[in-house]
């Protein structure tokens, strides 16, 4: 077995095991040893979500442990969170906020909460994961088109890029393209300024807190 | 009006709960349509103007069952045509980033990840699956507002397909989702959101 399917078989353990937990705690909220379980598991994969959305479901559910007994726990996992995830469940052990059951600290992997949808409309659809393996999969796929010169492929691969950028917002995907091709010596040609003017047009200021 | 929130600067909004609760039934109650008439419109309704139709007991009752979401900020639907917005939402709905959206008569709307005679496939056995659950309620065994997985692993951890039923003004609508289910997800409700206010344009 190579290195790689290797990897890809032990992130199919990780995520049957992280599964299991999921079940044990939506059937137990309260019971920290089940969320520890699932955030172990959860560490084993290379996706940030699951993570996320199990600590979120842990602050949650054993509420009453935050302020005092997840220090340890916090510092094993720190690392792997987005700065603005680090941020949101810092303030919770810092008991200047709570984990209430529609949370922007929570993903579609969480059971107990829900993401809220009580931020800015432009982020609505995106999930920093699929961006990046979105990323990934398109620039591998246009390389190949032009390595094969099928510049047909390459426009309507191109296009439905642009599309998917569009409907989503999903500013991350373009500029890891973006700069994954300009590496790559990639003609970005009209169509990739539009794009890019498109989502610049949609940013809007964020309103403090 | 309701004493508890400021119903004149409070938005609502249904979670993704607040949608299985809401789109289930074909025939559905007047809760129900309550629920779904936040997402009637082209943006977040306002508290105050929800209140003047349906009563502050409803409004306290389903934010306990943690059917609807209290926002500060106006939110407007979506208003892209519905072939391109609708396959990248439903993207997110699938932990392998495969899924479909099938019509109660078989057709497949949007799919992505899947080939089109997949979804094609997938969108007929759909629309199989939700007459026998009209069928079996008739009979009295009230499955209707439930969805479906298939698993092929013993221990039934991991679906590999599933089908959730959705029924929108009297249509009937089939997610078809590829491994893990997501639908724990902002995404879910923009994607019933879009349906409900589209008036079905697709731009082909």
């Amino acid at each position: 077995m190579s290195d790689s399917d290797l990897i890809k078989e032990n992130e199919k353990v990780a995520h049957r095991v992280f599964r299991f937990y999921s079940r044990k705690v939506f059937l137990a909220p309260n019971n920290r040893h089940f969320h520890e379980q699932r955030i172990n598991a959860a560490l084993l994969l290379t996706e940030k979500e699951p993570l996320q959305g199990a600590v979120a479901d842990f602050f949650y559910g054993c509420w009453f442990d935050i302020p005092y007994d997840v220090n340890n726990l916090f510092t094993r996992i720190k690392d792997r969170l987005t700065p603005e995830a680090k941020q949101g469940f810092r303030d919770c052990i810092d008991k200047k906020s709570y984990i209430q059951r529609n949370s922007m600290l929570a993903t579609r992997w969480s059971v107990l909460v829900s993401p809220s949808l009580n931020e800015q409309k432009q982020r609505l659809r995106i999930s920093s994961d699929d961006a990046r393996e979105i990323a990934r999969d398109i620039t591998a796929e246009l390389l190949q088109a032009r390595a094969s010169q099928d510049w047909g492929t390459l426009e309507q691969i191109e296009n439905e890029f642009f599309a998917y950028c569009t409907v989503r917002n999903d500013r991350l995907a373009f500029s890891l393209v973006w700069f994954s091709l300009g590496k790559s010596d990639w003609q970005f040609d009209q169509r990739w300024d539009n794009c890019q003017q498109h989502l610049d047009q949609t940013i809007k200021p964020t309103t403090p807190p | 009006m309701s004493s508890y929130l400021n119903a004149d600067k409070t938005y609502l909004t249904l979670t993704p709960a607040g949608i299985f609760e809401a789109f289930s039934q074909n025939e559905p109650t007047d809760e129900q349509l309550a629920l779904q008439d936040l997402l009637s419109y082209g943006q977040t309704l306002l508290a105050a103007d929800w209140l003047q139709r349906y009563s502050d007991i409803w409004l306290q009752s389903f934010i306990e069952h943690g059917w609807i979401e209290k926002l500060s900020l106006l939110l407007p639907a979506p208003n892209l045509p519905l072939d391109q917005f609708l396959p990248y939402v439903v993207a997110s709905l699938s932990g392998k980033r495969r899924a479909a959206i099938g019509s109660d008569e078989g057709f497949c709307l949007a799919r992505i990840g899947y080939s089109q005679e997949e979804a094609d496939m997938l969108s007929v056995a759909a629309a199989d699956f939700s007459g026998f659950m009209l069928r079996q309620k008739q009979r009295g065994w009230a499955v209707e507002s439930q969805a479906i997985s298939f698993f092929q692993q013993v221990d039934l951890l991991i679906p590999e397909t599933s089908f959730v039923f959705l029924w929108i003004d009297g249509a009937g609508y089939v997610l078809i989702i590829d491994g893990e289910p997501l639908t724990n997800s902002r995404a879910f409700v923009e994607l019933v959101w879009a349906l409900k206010t589209s008036g079905l344009k697709f731009l082909n």
